[in-house]
């Protein structure tokens, strides 16, 4: 079962990579909409610093929302999905496999990325590293709670309207205590305990997301 | 392929629902190893959503659909071990190779044969695409590679959802012997077409027949 899981995960990262646009576009909307801050709102180093935190945050939540749609929605009008379930793949383990792949392409460039923002916006390293640290526990999150909304609104029309309504209350919390996280470390005061939240919040949706995306997706191809 | 033997399809008084109202008069099939069924029927007759049905993908449907003697519902793994589905749409990525298509699925039965892909692709006179991207066939190819899975994954229930489509009369020569080959090894094959096929020894087919409304109607109503 698990060389199945690994199958699919190369293969869906092998999907991804070949139509570029696809994994640029959500890296690509992070760095212009973080890079245009500073120009719009103000050059002064001690208000951008102040802001920081809130812009890579919600910039790097609304890139992994656009990539979701790349995972699920061809997939399933090729035929794919229920393919992939008569060869025997538990609806677990697609979710599992699309999510992981979706961190991978997008989630991680973010985290690579982000210090550079961070310079842009000149805050200290220790907050820079934290906020490394921050996405790094969040973005996974993200996607597999995004999995979920994906797999509710696969086949629908209009999904991606409806996707963000569904998902985004769920991502709110990631959000709050990634940006709180940042923010802490920037002023120099303990920030373990937003991390820890982060961690719990990652561990609860691998736990949770698989189960919840594997039903939706049940109800959808049926 | 004696290790099958025991393994047979049931559908006892099987009708599929759709808005509360059964789309065909109820069926029961029996499929033993060595015999094909053709399903037929008028367009919107219920073929596709039967055979999806019968592959565990819907579950909108009143009678019984058994395998090997238990419910589908119980032992699906077992029923995916030998089952292979070939619908209306094919599950190719448009953006991977023929190769690397069909490797994948081979993987997740079997174990990699790089030969075997091969071979299969000659029979199906497409072995120039091997390494050719599926979004840039043709319909008739794309079909002939999605075709080429019966070939690469050893299984013994093969289920065709209108398999002749898009398909050139070499292509339907080649399936129609691809079959007879297949059922006298002891394998299964339910299949749905619009056209009369003649090539396939012992093919029996089976019609589905509008339900009379009156009837179901009066039923419910006794039943409510």
């Amino acid at each position: 079962m698990r060389s199945s899981l690994n199958a699919l995960i190369k293969r869906e990262i092998s999907v991804v990579l070949r139509s570029q646009s696809e994994f640029i576009y959500p890296l690509a909307f992070f760095l212009i909409v973080t890079s245009l801050f500073p120009l719009a709102v103000t050059p002064d180093p001690v208000q951008l610093a102040f802001l920081a935190p809130g812009v890579i945050w919600v910039a790097a939540l609304l890139s992994i929302l656009m990539s979701l749609n790349s995972f699920y929605q061809l997939d399933y009008e090729e035929g794919g999905l229920e393919q992939l379930l008569l060869a025997g793949v538990s609806g677990r383990d697609i979710v599992m496999a699309k999510s992981i792949a979706n961190w991978l392409v997008t989630g991680l460039p973010l985290v690579i990325v982000a210090p550079l923002i961070g310079v842009l916006f000149d805050i200290n390293w220790d907050a820079n590293k934290i906020a490394m640290l921050s996405l790094f526990l969040g973005t996974p999150s993200l996607c597999l709670i995004g999995s979920i909304g994906m797999c509710l609104t696969l086949g629908l029309r209009n999904g991606g309207v409806l996707l963000t309504l569904l998902v985004l209350p769920l991502f709110i919390p990631v959000l709050i205590f990634g940006a709180s996280a940042v923010q802490a470390a920037a002023i120099g005061t303990n920030f373990s305990g937003q991390l820890a939240i982060l961690g719990a919040l990652l561990v609860l949706s691998i736990m949770l997301a698989p189960f919840a995306g594997a039903a939706a997706m049940k109800i959808a191809i049926d | 392929m004696s290790k099958h033997a025991i393994e047979h399809l049931e559908l006892k008084n099987l009708t599929v629902i759709r808005s509360d109202l059964p789309l065909f008069k109820p069926v029961d099939i029996s499929l033993k190893p060595s015999q094909a069924i053709q399903i037929s029927g008028t367009n919107g007759a219920g073929k596709t959503s039967l055979l999806r049905c019968i592959c565990g993908l819907s579950q909108r449907y009143e009678g019984s659909i058994n395998w090997a003697g238990q419910s589908i519902e119980n032992c699906k793994p077992l029923l995916y071990q030998e089952l292979l589905y070939i619908g209306h749409s094919l599950g190719l990525k448009p953006k991977l190779t023929v190769e690397q298509n069909l490797s994948f699925y081979q993987q997740l039965r079997s174990n990699y044969h790089r030969q075997n892909i091969i071979d299969a692709l000659e029979q199906l006179e497409i072995g120039a695409y091997f390494d050719e991207y599926v979004g840039n066939l043709s319909a008739g190819q794309k079909r002939r590679v999605a075709l080429a899975r019966i070939l690469v994954e050893p299984v013994n229930f093969w289920v065709l959802d209108e398999p002749m489509v898009a398909l050139d009369v070499n292509g339907q020569a080649w399936l129609e012997k691809a079959c007879n080959s297949h059922l006298a090894e002891g394998g299964m094959i339910l299949l749905t077409s619009h056209q009369r096929i003649t090539g396939i020894h012992g093919l029996s087919e089976y019609r589905l027949q509008e339900p009379s409304l009156t009837s179901e109607l009066f039923k419910m109503q006794e039943s409510a």
